[in-house]
């Protein structure tokens, strides 16, 4: 059957004359022309602007202006360390914790995977502020306590450092690494390891020749969305590093638009890390693409529980303890600091105060207008953008236009660009006519949109490979177009998917901040830039409350998604 | 009256040709098999009457109308065909109900009128109990049936099958082999069926299309494709043949080395190469020689025991291998000594 | 003679128009202006004042004149700079009323065309000179210094620093906590004050000592107050007096070289959307009650000589100060910033 397979697989590249009489190609083509205009542009106008000098002559000047500057190669290098070591920290913390829920009969696995997620859900200049109160290194709540237990003079800990950091970052990046390593540890069929044991390898031999291999790739994917991740993350950086006395790129490159601003240079500087991200995309691809072990699949069954035996408690109070630091400790922090005077106050009743409750909901004025403008940015950024990455993965997994590798690389592509950067471009393409959107929402929708396509596409295309081809060309031949058939079988079918990435973008926006601190406006504020000025200015208070607000509306509606498509569904998918 | 034709019908993958100009025309109401092993064009042919992929040469017709030419291919959607999958794709979110009724709904039909003709529909292929039912909960024979009711109620211009019985075993193979000639004599869609299970083909069509390589290598009715193939590949195919090559004497006799062998159907042309074919079960298998036409002696290699029928490998002096098929109480240890018997009225001459 | 007496009436009509344009006519709170205040129901405030001082004058407006909704847009001067900037760059104007606490941002407004004259009574009639643009564009609103402070349960009052000088003792190594001037406008105009007046050699030791870096003024006397670090070496005075009335640990202490002085000027934008609310809120900032809030909830000071001083605070007349000069800072800026980048490497 594999030649005919082969056969009917490629034909489905068959190429469709356009303006024949299938309406739904012309919606597919508009698509695929805004989703090239939509990062085209922005990308088109930041090349244009690193080439060029001030009076708009070409030039490769910004480029050599970097490369002699130590202000920038410094941070250079500090951000490589920095983006290995999370990769590293993120990858080790990680791939032990998946393997332990979804391979033993570790207790409480379910819990363990849902605070996964909510470590996921927490913005990471958030989690960067939480842990100053936890860890600066003398007013830090933890290191106060170290004092009082040993006397020592010296700090336990120093947030304010390049350690400090990369701890702070790989919190924040581990969950990347766990959810991926986890979800392919659970899609081992049971018989790959049985086959192992059938010829007489233990349980523990089975897992280390067997089990860890098979997920090396995912651990792979993890380790290098979590680099990925740390290279492009503004906020923590910003909050963290300067206090410490050092630059990231990130941050490097928002000082260029200290005044006078520099477009040029910041521009130009993202160029290396395009160039590293695309280098550690291809590597990926070569070190994936020689084992064809991307199909773990087949049977599955129930996985294998390893017993842990007398390993059992110590090995849950580890994991517990993991837990803790990006979630438990922090959220602790913030919830003190909401109702303490100061956030490193003794939790005694002279300390109590709700002042800064107060002030969040009724002195500051921009409370209310924040949580709106990200709740709408937040809600249509998620529709638009898994409308869009739906339609997207259609194009790329049915090979449904000429041309879907282009599209898939491009959908991809906003990976490699700093929302920072992105943001540039953002304002550089949409601030002169005809598309003059600077000043409203429409901006920071499109800057969203373009930041979280890519894990929402990746999301849907993966889920595409679960829906059998002929499901969707039984709808054809019965009558339907492609978007009919799309809106109608596919999609419900691909609902966990579909949740899930919409998911994945609301909560995307609502963490971001790199962005959109290049392109709000008076009237356009969002949370995540709100807490970020309070930063600025040192009001740990405020920012506890509105960071807690902030965490309780998007489990409400990260919960409500998940309850709404979970209502009514009494299918029970066994799969044609 | 054509109502399905092909015309020089041409598919090709990166320079290689799967389909490679096929030529063929179906009546209205027939049921025809495309017939041949894997990878031999038979899915692709379906899938370009279909219109799930345009060609690179030839035509598709329907009623004398080009729905697919070089390079372009009217949608799938708006050929007014229905389809049956080798996996039934029926949507595992959709009762079964709703699967059936779904065509019936593209079409704009009133939702009474419909949920009559999906009753009515599910009646006539024993599902009616099941309606409510979700494909995971069907059985494979169910879920299949359910597949025939989802593209019969549309009243299609022309069915369509792809290996629709591959996945059940083999009791219910037959099964629904019988159930899809019923279906098709109550409802007489033009049908095109493809497979690769002779058995199949047999009980289904009304016209075989034995396919190899891209290519039609013989077309016609069971009894024609079964008793006069065209080609070694189709008697081998068909039933499975033995196929002796050597040179002509004569016009009805051929030698093949170790005998000379003579055929009933004189058509060989004398001194050219040439080939006869001759089934297993048509080979006689006897202890005791005696010198006769187209008797020669043999020796067993290796023998099974089948139920109705053992089957043996035999060698032939020059070491040439026949197969047969004997009676199962012929019992043939290893390395007898035998004498075959190949009819000159069962060995056909091939076309060369 | 006759020709002189010609000329004179025209040379005194033309000094009258040059006076009358040199200084619109002063505006006061007029029914009228109120009216139409409130048509426009609301005005939009780019400040750098702390959030909780704005949000509180901004509450005490929309008391006294109410139908008028104030919208406060606090962040750093030089990032509201940067922001105004950017969206004029786009044609967004959304900004009435803006203040600074780097007077120099004036001077590019002024210069740029982006202000309107708007001289409230107050100003015409009680500010000194040195306090007001002759023009009419602009006027001292705030007047704050960069201070020197310690926490008081990490250093005694005798070790305390007591100038600039004592903070390049090796002891303070890694205790000290600094604003930047990329980020805060009364830093960038404290770092020239200081650079002017002791050298850059001054910022060149500094630099050698470990610092924490921050980036508003506000925040130093937050991390002093909670012991982040025990010393600072600039940040605004009125923070740390705020903080120091809510008993926090934290002791101000004014510089013997002089204490950087930070005039904060405002101003209404030529375009603003609500020229008639700004007018109103701009003046309403100028007057004795929203001088004395400047005081009193702020802590900050004010060149109305018409405000009470709060009980116990050393009067801006008795504290050595350094010389303001916002010309100069305007033309410093991109220097200074960079000079500074380069020493402390963020």
């Amino acid at each position: 059957m594999t030649a005919e397979t082969l056969a009917t697989g490629v034909g489905q590249r068959a190429r469709h004359r356009f303006g024949s009489a299938d309406p739904s190609l012309l919606v597919l083509a508009a698509t695929s022309i805004l989703l090239v205009l939509l990062i085209g542009l922005p990308v088109g106008w930041l090349a244009y602007y690193a080439l060029t000098d001030r009076a708009g002559a070409a030039t490769f000047g910004n480029f050599i202006t970097l490369a002699t500057d130590p202000a920038f190669t410094e941070p250079l290098a500090t951000t490589l360390i920095l983006c290995v070591s999370v990769a590293v920290a993120a990858a080790t913390v990680a791939s032990p914790i998946a393997w332990l829920i979804a391979r033993t009969d570790l207790p409480a696995r379910r819990t363990i995977r849902a605070l996964m997620t909510a470590s996921f859900v927490t913005p990471p200049f958030l989690g960067a502020i939480a842990w100053e109160i936890l860890a600066a290194p003398n007013s830090g709540i933890l290191n106060q306590l170290w004092r009082g237990l040993t006397s020592s003079p010296d700090p336990l800990l120093d947030i304010y450092s390049l350690p400090g950091l990369i701890f702070v970052i790989a919190c924040y990046t581990t969950p990347y690494v766990f959810v991926l390593v986890a979800n392919a540890l659970d899609r081992i069929p049971a018989d790959l390891e049985d086959a192992a044991g059938i010829l007489g390898a233990s349980r523990w031999r089975t897992t280390i020749t067997v089990t860890i291999p098979l997920v090396v790739p995912a651990i792979l994917a993890g380790a290098l969305i979590a680099f990925l991740q740390a290279m492009t993350l503004f906020g923590s950086p910003a909050i963290l590093a300067l206090p410490a006395g050092f630059h990231t790129v990130t941050t490097k490159i928002y000082s260029f638009f200290h005044f006078p601003p520099k477009p040029q240079l910041a521009a130009a500087a993202a160029l290396p890390l395009l160039v590293i991200t695309i280098m550690l995309l291809v590597a990926q691809a070569r070190v994936l693409g020689r084992r064809g072990y991307t199909v773990i699949g087949g049977k599955s069954g129930d996985p294998r529980r390893l017993a842990l035996g007398r390993f059992r408690t110590p090995a849950l109070i580890l994991v517990l303890c993991v837990l803790s630091l990006p979630l438990m400790l922090p959220y602790a922090a913030l919830l003190k600091a909401s109702v303490s005077s100061f956030p490193g106050a003794p939790f005694t009743a002279e300390h109590l105060t709700w002042r800064h409750i107060n002030f969040v909901f009724v002195e500051f004025s921009q409370t209310k207008k924040a949580f709106w403008n990200t709740l709408v940015l937040a809600v249509g950024t998620a529709t638009l953008g898994t409308m869009l990455a739906l339609v997207i993965s259609y194009l790329t997994a049915r090979r449904a236009v000429p041309g879907s590798r282009f599209l898939e690389f491009l959908a991809t592509a906003p990976v490699a660009i700093p929302g920072i950067v992105l943001g540039v471009g953002l304002f550089l393409a949409y601030t002169r006519p005809p598309l003059a959107l600077y000043g409203t929402l429409w901006i920071l929708l499109l800057a969203f949109l373009t930041i979280e396509l890519p894990v929402a596409f990746q999301q849907l295309r993966s889920s595409f490979h679960a829906v059998h081809p002929e499901l969707e060309e039984a709808s054809r031949i019965l009558g339907a177009g492609r978007l009919k058939t799309l809106a109608r079988i596919t999609a419900p079918l691909l609902k966990s998917g579909v949740v899930a990435a919409w998911c994945f973008i609301f909560i995307g926006v609502v963490r971001e901040l790199s962005a959109a601190i290049m392109l709000f406006t008076a009237n356009t504020k969002v949370l995540s830039v709100v807490i970020y000025d309070l930063n600025e200015s040192g009001d740990l208070g405020a920012i506890a409350v509105l960071g807690t607000v902030m965490l309780l509306i998007t489990f409400a509606v990260v919960g409500f998604a998940n309850w709404i498509s979970g209502v009514g569904s009494g299918v029970r998918l066994r799969g044609g | 009256m054509t109502h399905l034709e092909l015309r020089g019908l041409t598919k090709r993958y990166d320079g290689v040709a799967v389909v490679d100009g096929i030529d063929l025309s179906v009546p209205r109401g027939n049921l025809v098999c495309l017939l041949g092993p894997s990878g031999c064009g038979k899915t692709t042919t379906l899938r370009l009457v279909a219109g799930f992929v345009a060609p690179n040469g030839g035509e598709v017709r329907v009623n004398g109308q080009a729905l697919s030419s070089d390079g372009y291919a009217t949608p799938p959607e708006q050929r007014r065909m229905s389809m049956i999958f080798q996996s039934y794709a029926l949507w595992p979110h959709m009762t079964v109900a709703a699967n059936v009724a779904y065509g019936l709904t593209l079409r704009g039909m009133p939702k009474i009128e419909a949920g009559r003709r999906v009753a009515e529909m599910l009646g006539a292929v024993k599902l009616g109990a099941f309606a409510d039912r979700y494909p995971g909960e069907l059985s494979g024979g169910q879920q299949q049936r359910a597949a025939l009711a989802r593209a019969l109620i549309v009243e299609p211009e022309i069915l369509l099958l792809d290996e629709p019985l591959s996945n059940l075993d083999a009791a219910l193979r037959e099964e629904m082999r019988f159930e899809i000639r019923r279906l098709h004599d109550a409802y007489r869609y033009t049908t095109v069926y493809v497979t690769h299970d002779q058995a199949e083909a047999m009980t289904t069509a009304d016209l075989i299309v034995v396919m190899n390589q891209g290519r039609i290598e013989q077309a016609g009715s069971a009894e024609e494709v079964y008793n006069r193939p065209r080609s070694a590949f189709v008697a081998a195919f068909l039933g499975g043949a033995n196929i002796l090559s050597g040179r002509a004497v004569d016009a009805a006799r051929l030698d093949i080395g170790p005998a000379v062998l003579r055929c009933a159907e004189p058509s060989f042309v004398p001194g050219g190469e040439a080939s006869l074919s001759i089934r297993y079960h048509e080979v006689r298998v006897h202890a005791e020689g005696g010198a006769s036409d187209n008797r020669l002696p043999a020796r067993v290699i290796r023998q099974t025991f089948l139920g109705s029928l053992r089957d043996l490998a035999l060698e032939l002096a020059d070491g040439t291998m026949i197969r047969a098929s004997a009676p199962p109480d012929l019992v043939m240890p290893p390395d007898a000594r035998v004498w075959v018997d190949l009819p000159s009225e069962r060995c056909r001459p091939l076309p060369s | 003679m006759r020709m002189r007496s010609l000329i004179s009436p025209i040379v005194a009509l033309l000094a009258l128009v040059g006076i009358a344009h040199a200084q619109p006519a002063p505006i006061s709170i007029t029914p009228d202006l109120i009216a139409a205040a409130k048509k426009e129901g609301r005005v939009a405030w780019y400040t750098s004042v702390d959030v909780k001082v704005a949000e509180q004058l901004a509450k005490a407006f929309e008391t006294k004149y109410p139908g008028i909704k104030v919208q406060v847009e606090r962040s750093g001067a030089e990032r509201i700079f940067q922001r105004i900037g950017q969206e004029y760059s786009s044609r967004i104007y959304t900004v009435d009323v803006v203040d600074s606490s780097d007077a120099a941002h004036f001077v590019y407004y002024k210069r740029e065309d982006m202000l309107q004259p708007v001289v409230p009574e107050d100003v015409a009639k009680h500010f000194a000179p040195a306090y007001k643009d002759p023009d009419g564009m602009h006027a001292a609103w705030r007047i704050n210094l960069s201070v020197i402070a310690y926490n008081t349960q990490q250093v005694k009052p005798e070790d305390a620093p007591k100038s600039f000088a004592d903070l390049l003792d090796p002891k303070w190594s890694g205790k000290i906590v600094k604003a930047h001037p990329s980020y805060s406008g009364t830093i960038l105009t404290s770092t020239f004050q200081i650079s002017r007046d002791l050298g850059w050699q001054y910022f060149e030791k500094l630099a050698q000592q470990r610092i924490m870096q921050v980036q508003s003024a506000v925040d130093p006397p937050n991390k002093v107050a909670a012991g982040e670090r025990a010393v600072m070496a600039d940040g605004n005075e009125y923070n740390a007096a705020l903080l120091r009335s809510q008993k926090a640990p934290i002791e101000i202490v004014y510089p013997a070289e002089g204490a950087p002085l930070v005039i904060g000027p405002a101003g209404v934008m030529k375009r603003a959307p609500n020229q008639n609310a700004a007018k109103l809120f701009y003046t309403w900032l100028f007057t004795v009650e929203g001088q004395q809030m400047l005081l009193d909830v702020a802590l900050l000071r004010s060149a109305h000589p018409g405000v009470k001083e709060p009980p116990g605070r050393k009067p801006l007349s008795e504290i050595k100060v350094m010389k303001d000069d916002a010309a100069e800072v305007d033309k410093q800026a991109e220097e200074i910033k960079a000079r500074y980048t380069r020493l402390f490497k963020t």
